[in-house]
């Protein structure tokens, strides 16, 4: 599917507290990510909590940690902060870059294990948080979860968003370093071709 | 929108670009394929 890239090859280590076969728009999208990093010649390590019942077949190095349930949303698993184990890891095979697409535990882990190693860390704001605990009657809780989300992000290099207006919503609230990378559709699956004709 | 400017490569692309772009600017010198091997 995907060329190799023009450019250099990287060590891309990527951590993500969700991945395929779980289902998600996170899990979706770094599936994609990561697949495509890799058939574009570039190395990825893959960092991850261990999904239950799995046997390892992503075809990449992978770290797997131990998750935990989150209540409430069946399917989906935080990785536990791991960071000791992240620095041992990367001391061992040092990525040129982190992409840490996840503000959980493990996200937070991997920052703090990256910046400790001075090794240069993108985010990714995957999910807005701070807006759901309006629908879950968390009202009282989005600003402080904005507070936490602004923190994480401003530690890292820049914090990758899928719109100009997020950005935008970011930039105000004190986000720094806010950059645009949206996301794609999989036009084999989603072609005018495959649409239903009247019949 | 055409189809290319809806597809993943294209994210890929603009991925690559960010990733490149962040270790252009820790090692303006270097350029990215010193960037990509500074570490080793």
């Amino acid at each position: 599917m995907s060329a190799e890239s023009p450019c250099a090859r990287l060590r891309v280590s990527v951590i993500t507290e969700t991945y395929p076969p779980e289902i998600n728009g996170v899990a979706n999208t770094m599936g994609h990510l990561v697949r495509g990093l890799g058939q574009r010649g570039h190395q990825v390590h893959l960092v991850r909590p261990r999904q239950p019942g799995e046997t390892p077949a992503s075809g990449f190095r992978e770290t797997l940690v131990p998750g935990v349930p989150i209540p409430g949303y069946r399917g989906l698993r935080v990785g536990l902060p791991v960071a000791r184990r992240l620095r041992r890891v990367w001391e061992s095979s040092w990525p040129d870059i982190c992409y840490i697409a996840t503000q959980g535990p493990l996200g937070h882990a991997a920052l703090s294990a990256a910046r400790a190693l001075g090794l240069p860390a993108i985010t990714g704001f995957h999910t807005q948080f701070h807006q759901y605990s309006r629908h879950y009657g968390l009202e009282a809780l989005g600003q402080s979860i904005m507070r936490t989300l602004r923190r994480f992000h401003n530690r890292s290099e820049a914090t990758l968003v899928p719109t100009a207006q997020l950005r935008d919503e970011l930039a105000a609230l004190g986000f720094r370093r806010v950059r645009i990378v949206s996301r794609g559709v999989d036009t084999d699956l989603f072609s005018p071709q495959r649409r239903n004709r009247p019949g | 929108m055409t189809a290319e400017g809806l597809s993943w490569e294209r994210v890929l692309s603009a991925f690559e670009a960010e990733l490149i772009a962040v270790l252009h600017d820790r090692n303006p010198a270097g350029g990215s394929e010193d960037a990509a091997t500074a570490s080793t």
